[in-house]
């Protein structure tokens, strides 16, 4: 196993099994993002809130102020779920995950994208898996596979077990 | 803020969420069956978007919040008079 993880269902949620290095760069993608999000949003290191969530109102005056009312909170709560996610996995190479393990994780795989695309998650093209090169790329490409991995192996019989492979 | 009147949630696609965590959320937030869930990101999926049944605005920017912090790209507007 090179730069490989195998997802299983565990109970109702999810067991994933890395090789060291996936391990490595998952645990260093979710501490860089939660490291962003403890940053002040306006400075280099920080995640402004217009690049978290989208608009919430047609227009950008109203958009502004439903962040105002509900963007603290609504970071406190993108942050509590990394924070839960990292407290859960001290960074070996399995990962198990109840199911509210599981709601947390993918949580935190969207939105960690924001770190490597380019513009805000809801207005960006996919990179085509075919010809991704740059490591911002590949990161959000990887991000959204082991998403779609997670949250399809809840669906899966536990009778029928699928594993899904990085 | 705009008061009274009924606003509709909308739920749009992109290109990050996949169909079945837009599932997972529904089934999370709203108690959607799974099938129920599955069928509305289906609907999500081909038209571009899907609509809430209209609440208050009050009620309608919580659940924007809640579907927003889960990563989707939730928005609110308000219903035209029948």
């Amino acid at each position: 196993m090179r730069d490989a993880a195998r997802v299983a269902r565990e109970g109702d949620g999810a067991r994933i099994d890395m090789a060291g290095n996936v391990a490595e760069v998952l645990r260093f993608i979710l501490t860089d993002f939660a490291d962003a999000l403890a940053a002040d949003p306006a400075g280099p290191d920080g995640v402004p809130d217009d690049l978290l969530f989208p608009d919430a109102y047609p227009r950008k005056a109203d958009s502004a102020d439903f962040r105002a009312r509900h963007g603290q909170a609504m970071r406190g709560e993108v942050a509590a779920a990394v924070a839960r996610v990292l407290a859960a996995w001290p960074g070996g190479q399995v990962l198990v995950l109840d199911r509210g393990g599981v709601l947390d994780l993918r949580l935190t795989l969207v939105h960690a994208q924001v770190r490597y695309l380019r513009k805000p998650r809801w207005k960006s093209a996919p990179p085509d898996e075919r010809y991704a090169k740059k490591d911002r790329e590949v990161k959000s490409l990887w991000l959204q596979q082991l998403e779609l991995m997670v949250t399809a192996v809840v669906y899966v019989d536990p009778g029928k077990p699928i594993i899904y492979t990085l | 803020m705009h008061h009274g009147g009924s606003w509709i949630v909308e739920i749009h696609n992109d290109h990050v969420n996949t169909s079945t965590g837009v599932s997972l959320v529904l089934e999370e937030l709203i108690g959607l069956s799974t099938e129920d869930g599955r069928q509305m990101a289906e609907d999500i999926y081909e038209h571009g978007s899907a609509d809430f049944t209209p609440v208050s605005q009050a009620e309608a920017e919580r659940l924007v919040a809640a579907f927003q912090v889960r990563g989707l790209n939730a928005k609110l507007r308000k219903a035209r008079r029948a």
